[in-house]
């Protein structure tokens, strides 16, 4: 049963009905993921939901460019973030992930917020903000903070804990980043079932610095940086052969029964990312 | 002369409605003082119910009716026609399926009426439970049933001619284990009903039924009332496949209003119809195909073991369906089948697209490629060979007055470049293979196997004083379109415009006493009958103009609703006038057609050998499907499919092609995509977020092919359609994945993980 | 617990008072009345509940009425332009439509591509409809249905229909 709902008109207002709401308390920004996880619990006279609504926070909102970063509102839902020139210019592979979550329908009330939250390791934007180097900014009544994602995700998925609130997700703004992005389903409109995002830069000699984050399988999500000669990723046998190799030695051992395959497509969407990668490699 | 409207593609009578969103589906009902009707559900799948106490339900403010297995004898009944009464409207003793109808409450609103779930307190003692028919069928399985002696309320076991000498003649005998899961109808509209009381306690039950005569007798029988106490109203169905026939919702709707003498609505969440809807027959089939030298189908021996679930209801005629169908498709003179109807701990199966057919024919058509790869011929040329012939009288009894089987093979051979797919062999070290399958299947077009008094069809027509016909089927229209076939059939035949002519939906207070849509009868049967009810309805027009004009009826012909005489040029008598005239003369009475069809030739089947020509009329499709295999990841691309359908005649293109679209798109989820994910008895995948089914970007290019074999008996030559279209996918794809990657997959759905494994495995043994 | 809240409603300007428990969804067919919207799954999954909020096609089953506060919602009932007469008789005439319990909800979503793409291709069709469950028509239609308002639409500048107003 929804017990509560509120407009939080600003982020310390937002902290606060968080904060004295528990232990169901709840934001609500898209809706799409919590409705679907509430649905049970909605039904039920003694279950008692407050949600605490930030669509009308303007400070959550928009996507604006302050010195090397992209500044992204946790409420800017997916469709906007798909259509705006910043992230065009400098994020595009935000773009391509959001392509993928659901439908139009859909993404035009899921926000950027709720897809890191979604506690899915290989959540379609997670992925690519990890390996784009994203930080976030995070609010408690403690006061604000900024963090790397990657520090926040660190290993095992913990998320923030119900009394916090991103703020703000802010990813350096690179024109020129060769990247790859792929990303596997179970079902036709299906969640992500492993996601994997591969950036290449030069390293020194000539070499080239492979950045992989893989989510789905294994730790989650795994973030891995090699660095290997250009023919290593170039030559199809090769690559082949890195693929299965990080996989096989560097994805630890996941919990879940189809392991097994995901460690199989693991490889795979790998191996095709760094495939769509090297097309912007001399 | 009256052949204008057959064959063209006139659409949805009722099409703008629906797409305007003003169509009314069950779930849109609202009566004034309605009440909201919730089930108490066993949460385990077998256990004996010690207590239960509803004080607190019943105290709660709001609630107006809470009624459990103890406030009365429930009568025990079964779905038309099967006689093991195996069900209760509500538990009784024992609770045998997770999702078992405990307790029903109705509610002033929805809200409350689940929290008076929540306050039924029941006591259960849990017994041990069986999910798998093979164990529960053992002698030593404790008994589901306990006034039965086993687990197996049915058994099947025929011969014909002679398995040994036949297993003697193979050149090539191939055997192998096949199984089809548990399948989840995914009609867009939950299972609902309404139902409201006259002040004598008479029920009206509005529902999305496909066969609401059959559901009055069973809810009836199940209520404990007469039938005469019943009033069964057809509601527009969005979408049924077969899941729609009688369901116990209905009647529990029933049993709330006729408690509270208000109005009830009773409408399945998501999570609730995947539970305890009436998915498909799981079967284990073991098959042993003998096939001669020269290609020529020697001997089959075939062990079926069906998986009703918790209770039979139509599981016996879909077992049936499974043992016999089949071996009507080729030429075929020895067989020997066994089948077993096994009741497991789970959510009671029943009717789907196709029944028992797509199960079997899944095993046959794969048995068959694995009998041509040994014979070293091509896939199709067997199936040529054995064809069934138009003419033919099979070792069954069924007699193929028509069969377009032989043109369906050489047409999508030639459709699909078969001959040059095949021939194409992808390299071990590509990581895209590609292949193509074929799979063949026959159906029936309506039959009597399980309902012995009849199988036909009325209709009757009324000619109204504006010239407007009204035709009242006794056949219902699932969202396929039986209502614009019918409109079409009548205003063909009257001579009228279509946009004259509507179609009544079915009340069992109203309508002719039909059996329903299902088995694909619709068209074949109440086409039938609405044929000659118009035929009759446009002879007595005509009778009344040439008594008035003085004329010979022979000379007067109808077209566009106008009389016409070929004599006389300047006779155009409008069909109102003529109806009118009629009108006065039977002091208020309406010219009316009445058609009373019934299919020749057919009988029950009998109870041993199963002998008998079940059907007026059978269908027969061929299905070829080209596939591309991911060797890395298992997945399976579909890229091309032909689909040739003989359907004796086409009467409507736009909705034929239709039918085949929709079947095919199935056949995709069935064979590739859906899993019920089973565990203990409790469905895993019971939402659409889990449970995969075919959306746009899963369908592939695909070639419909109508075949005309013209049959004797269909109305125009029409047989059924629909049911053999979704029955072929399956086996067309296992096959096209086999010559792709040489991996066969035995158990459906082919997922990518089965698809890696067996090449994995394929890979070790080499 | 309610919320009170003034919304847009095809059209229609309306206020009260809505159950926070209450999806847009819920709002619309019980509390409005306005049934063309369906329950298919309640889950965001099928399609057939979906409406337009500020101009954006929508899951309704994933919203709380509470959320609309100044909000404009249009339903199936409240598609009576030209463009959205001409795709509902287009999905009719290529026979793309049986049972048509998701038939409302692909047309809207029809008018909201068509809206923003006026020509899209048989791609931009199918990553609009992807949200939208079908199991009578296999969907090939679908697209043949969008196809030919986009044709009927080029070819005749929206001329004058009889519209029906609810």
């Amino acid at each position: 049963m929804i017990a509560g709902y509120i407009k939080a008109e600003n982020v310390s207002q937002a902290l606060e009905a968080l904060d004295s709401s528990q232990p169901m308390a709840r934001i609500l920004a898209g809706g799409t993921d919590l409705m679907q996880k509430t649905r049970a619990t909605r039904q039920k006279k003694n279950n008692d939901i407050v949600f605490v609504d930030i669509k009308a926070i303007e400070e959550l909102k928009g996507i604006r460019r302050e010195g090397d970063d992209l500044i992204i509102g946790p409420a800017v839902t997916l469709d906007e973030l798909m259509r705006h020139e910043m992230i065009a210019a400098y994020a595009p592979d935000l773009i391509k992930a959001s392509g993928y979550v659901g439908s139009m329908e859909l993404r035009n009330r899921a926000t950027v917020g709720g897809n890191i939250c979604t506690k899915n390791p290989a959540a379609d934007l997670l992925v690519p903000l990890l390996a784009l180097n994203a930080r976030i900014e995070v609010a408690d009544l403690n006061g604000r903070r900024e963090m790397e994602l990657a520090e926040v995700i660190d290993g095992r998925f913990k998320g923030f804990g119900r009394r916090t609130i991103i703020t703000a997700i802010k990813v350096p703004a690179a024109e020129t980043l060769i990247t790859g992005y792929r990303r596997w389903t179970q079902k036709s409109m299906g969640r992500s079932y492993l996601t994997a995002m591969v950036v290449i830069q030069p390293a020194e000699t000539g070499k080239l610095a492979v950045k992989i984050v893989m989510g789905g399988a294994g730790l989650w999500p795994g973030s891995f940086t090699e660095i290997v000669s250009p023919d290593t990723v170039k030559n199809i046998e090769k690559r082949k052969t890195f693929c299965q190799t990080l996989v096989q030695d560097k994805l630890g051992a996941a919990a879940n029964d189809d392991a097994a395959y995901r460690k199989q497509l693991a490889w795979v969407l790998i191996y095709e990312a760094l495939e769509i990668a090297l097309k912007g490699v001399k | 002369m009256y052949d204008d409207l057959i064959g063209k593609g006139v659409p949805m009578v009722d099409g703008l409605d629906k797409v305007m969103g003003r169509h009314l589906f069950t779930a849109d009902m609202q009566l004034p003082g309605m009440l909201y009707g919730k089930v108490l559900r066993s949460p385990y799948p077998h256990a004996r119910i010690v207590k239960i106490d509803t004080s607190k339900a019943k105290a709660l403010i709001g609630v107006r009716a809470v009624i459990t297995g103890r406030d009365m004898d429930f009568p025990r009944y079964g779905v038309a026609g099967q006689r093991i009464l195996d069900e209760q409207l509500l538990a009784g003793d024992k609770v045998r399926y997770v999702g078992d109808e405990v307790a029903v409450v109705a509610a002033i609103d929805p809200d409350i009426a689940l929290q008076a779930l929540d306050l039924i307190e029941v006591e259960y003692q849990p017994l041990p439970a069986l999910f798998d028919p093979r164990e529960a069928m053992q002698e030593s399985a404790a008994l589901i049933h306990e006034d039965q002696d086993s687990n197996i309320p049915y058994k099947i076991n025929f011969t014909r001619g002679d398995i040994e000498q036949g297993f003697n003649e193979a050149a090539v005998i191939v055997e192998d284990k096949f199984y089809s899961p548990l399948h989840y109808q995914g009609y867009l509209e939950p299972q609902a009903a309404v139902a409201d009381c006259d002040a004598r306690g008479r029920v009206s039950l509005w529902i999305p039924m496909q066969a609401p005569t059959l559901g009055r007798g069973t809810y009836a029988n199940a209520l404990g009332i007469g039938e005469e106490d019943l009033r069964v109203i057809q509601m527009p169905i969005g979408g049924s496949f077969g899941g729609k026939l009688e369901y116990k919702l209905h009647a529990l709707c029933a049993l709330l209003s006729r408690a509270t003498r208000c109005p009830v609505k009773m409408v399945n969440t998501r999570e609730e119809d995947f539970q305890v809807g009436l998915p498909r027959v799981p079967m284990y089939i073991k098959m042993k195909l003998g096939v001669r030298k020269d290609g020529t189908l020697a001997a089959k021996q075939t062990e079926i073991v069906a998986d009703s679930g918790a209770y039979i209801n139509y599981g016996h005629a879909i077992m049936l369906s499974a043992a016999h169908r089949h071996d009507n498709l080729y030429r075929i003179q020895n067989i020997a089948t066994k089948a077993w109807l096994v009741y497991t701990n789970k959510v009671a199966t029943g009717c789907f697209r196709g029944f028992g057919n797509p199960q079997i024919h899944f095993a046959y058509e794969s048995i068959l490629d694995m009998a041509a790869e040994q014979l070293g011929m091509d896939p199709a040329e067997l199936r040529l060979i054995n064809s069934s012939q138009p003419g033919d009288v099979t070792p069954h009894g069924w007699k193929l007055l028509s069969c377009g089987l032989s043109d369906c093979i050489k047409q999508s051979v030639a459709a699909s470049h078969w001959k040059e797919k095949r021939a194409q062999h992808t390299d071990e070290n590509e990581r895209f293979a590609r292949g193509i399958g074929i799979g063949c299947c026959l159906h029936v077009s309506g039959n009597r196997t399980f309902l012995p008094d009849w199988d036909g069809a009325h209709c009757v027509i009324r000619i109204d004083i504006t010239g407007k016909a009204v035709v009242s089927p006794g056949e219902t229209d699932l969202g396929q379109g039986s209502r614009t076939t019918f409109a079409q059939i009548a205003a063909n035949e009257l001579g009228f415009n279509i946009e004259d002519v509507s179609v009544n939906l079915v009340d069992t207070d109203i309508s002719p006493l039909g059996l329903g849509t299902f088995g694909d009868r619709a068209t074949t049967l109440g086409g039938n009958a609405v044929r000659m009810a118009a035929i009759d309805a446009r002879n007595q027009i005509i009778a009344t103009a040439a008594e008035k004009l003085e004329l010979d009826p022979a000379d007067l012909f109808i077209s566009g609703g106008i009389c016409y005489s070929h004599s006389h040029a300047d006779i155009k008598l409008p069909v109102a006038d003529i109806a009118k005239m009629a009108y006065y003369k039977m002091t208020g009475g309406l010219i009316t057609g009445h058609g009373n069809y019934a299919p020749p030739d057919v009988r029950v089947v009998d109870p041993d050998t199963k002998f008998g020509n079940v059907s007026a009329a059978y269908p027969f499709v061929t299905q070829i499907s080209e596939v591309e295999v991911d060797r890395w990841t298992g997945k399976v691309r579909i890229l091309d499919m032909v689909s040739a359908h003989d359907l004796g005649r086409t009467i409507n293109p736009l909705l034929a092609e239709g039918q085949v679209q929709g079947a095919v798109a199935q056949g995709i989820g069935f064979a590739l995509m859906e899993d019920m994910g089973v565990k203990n008895g409790v469905i895993a995948n019971r939402n659409f977020e889990r449970y995969n089914l075919p959306r746009i970007s899963d369908m592939a290019p695909l070639t419909s092919i109508l075949v005309e074999s013209n049959d004797p008996n269909g109305p125009y030559g029409a047989k059924g359609l629909a049911e053999p279209a979704f029955t072929a996918l399956p086996p067309s794809v296992a096959n096209a994945i086999y010559h792709a990657v040489g991996v066969r997959i035995k158990e459906l759905p082919i997922t990518p993980e089965k698809v890696l494994k067996a090449l994995q495995e394929k890979e070790k043994n080499i | 617990m309610k919320q009170f809240i003034h919304l847009v409603i095809n059209g229609l300007p309306w206020e009260g008072d809505v159950q926070v428990n209450r999806t847009l969804l819920e709002f619309l067919r019980d509390d409005l009345g306005l049934n063309g919207a369906k329950q298919g799954c309640d889950g965001g999954e099928c399609g057939a509940c979906v409406v337009m909020l500020n101009g954006k096609p929508v899951q309704s089953c994933l919203i709380l009425a509470a959320e609309l506060d100044g909000s404009s919602i249009t339903t199936i009932e409240g598609l009576n332009d030209d463009i959205s007469r001409i795709i509902e008789e287009a999905y009719v005439a290529v026979g793309a439509v049986q049972c048509g319990f998701c038939a409302p909800g692909m047309v809207v979503a029809t008018r909201a591509l068509l809206e923003e793409n006026p020509d899209p291709t048989p791609e931009d069709i199918n990553n609009a409809m992807v949200g939208h469950l079908c199991r009578c028509t296999g969907y090939v239609r679908t697209v043949e249905a969008v196809q030919y308002a986009v044709k009927r639409l080029k070819a005749s500048e929206a001329r004058e229909v009889r519209t029906n107003v609810r």
